[in-house]
């Protein structure tokens, strides 16, 4: 039933982007792409500088709550043709894509919609863990 | 004697200082968090919940022979 693999190796290059929205282009009912990316910024913290993040993932876990997730928005959005999440594991550099939503719907306002919804949740529900690290060497887990 | 797998995220596989290790099996979650925080005294600290076979628990569970746990911290994807 999951067709999707969810998790990829290193940040998210624009051509893998690029191919993902061509992919669509056979889907005809879609009539609007909403999409979310996460960039990995250059955060100061206590005087380190942020260089990159490096992320883990519950691998096991990951194709459970997305399938979770995508029942959760199909039951409320009824324009939504279809929902895509990647998420980055690994070292992604400041600058660099770490997560890329792709939410599709027949008209514009359920793609807005749904794919807010659907970035609220994954930051809630996926596990997914980052390891800020710093330019002098040390690391900082988040959310701890 | 039966086993189970215990895999520690984020920064509890530092506190842990493993990533993934296997047991003897305990009869329940509550049972096996109160051997986990002997074994490693810097887990009581923290935050983290608990995910029987990948399913999260906010309860006491049962645990059976060959049952994957889980302790995940709070989750910061993104």
């Amino acid at each position: 039933m999951n067709q999707d693999k969810h998790l990829i190796s290193g940040a998210i290059s624009q051509e893998f982007v690029a191919q993902k929205l061509a992919e669509h282009q056979s889907r005809e009912q879609i009539g609007a792409h909403a999409i979310f990316m996460g960039q990995v910024r250059a955060d100061q913290i206590n005087g380190h500088v942020t260089m990159g993040i490096e992320y883990s993932a519950y691998d096991e876990m990951i194709g459970k709550v997305v399938e979770e997730i995508k029942t959760d928005l199909f039951s409320r959005f009824d324009d939504l043709v279809c929902i895509h999440i990647w998420h980055s594991t690994g070292m992604v550099k400041v600058g660099e894509m770490s997560l890329f939503v792709l939410v599709s719907s027949g008209h514009r306002k359920q793609s807005f919609a749904a794919l807010e919804d659907c970035v609220e949740q994954i930051k809630m529900k996926l596990p997914v863990w980052k390891k800020e690290i710093f330019t002098d060497g040390s690391h900082l887990w988040q959310g701890i | 004697m039966d086993k189970i797998t215990i895999k520690f995220f984020g920064v509890l596989s530092e506190v842990a200082g493993t990533t993934e290790e296997e047991i003897p099996i305990s009869v329940d979650t509550k049972s096996l968090l109160d051997l986990l925080k002997q074994k490693y005294s810097d887990l009581s600290g923290l935050q983290y919940s608990v995910a029987v076979n990948q399913v999260i628990s906010g309860e006491n569970r049962k645990i059976s022979a060959g049952d994957e746990i889980a302790l995940l911290p709070p989750f910061t994807g993104g």
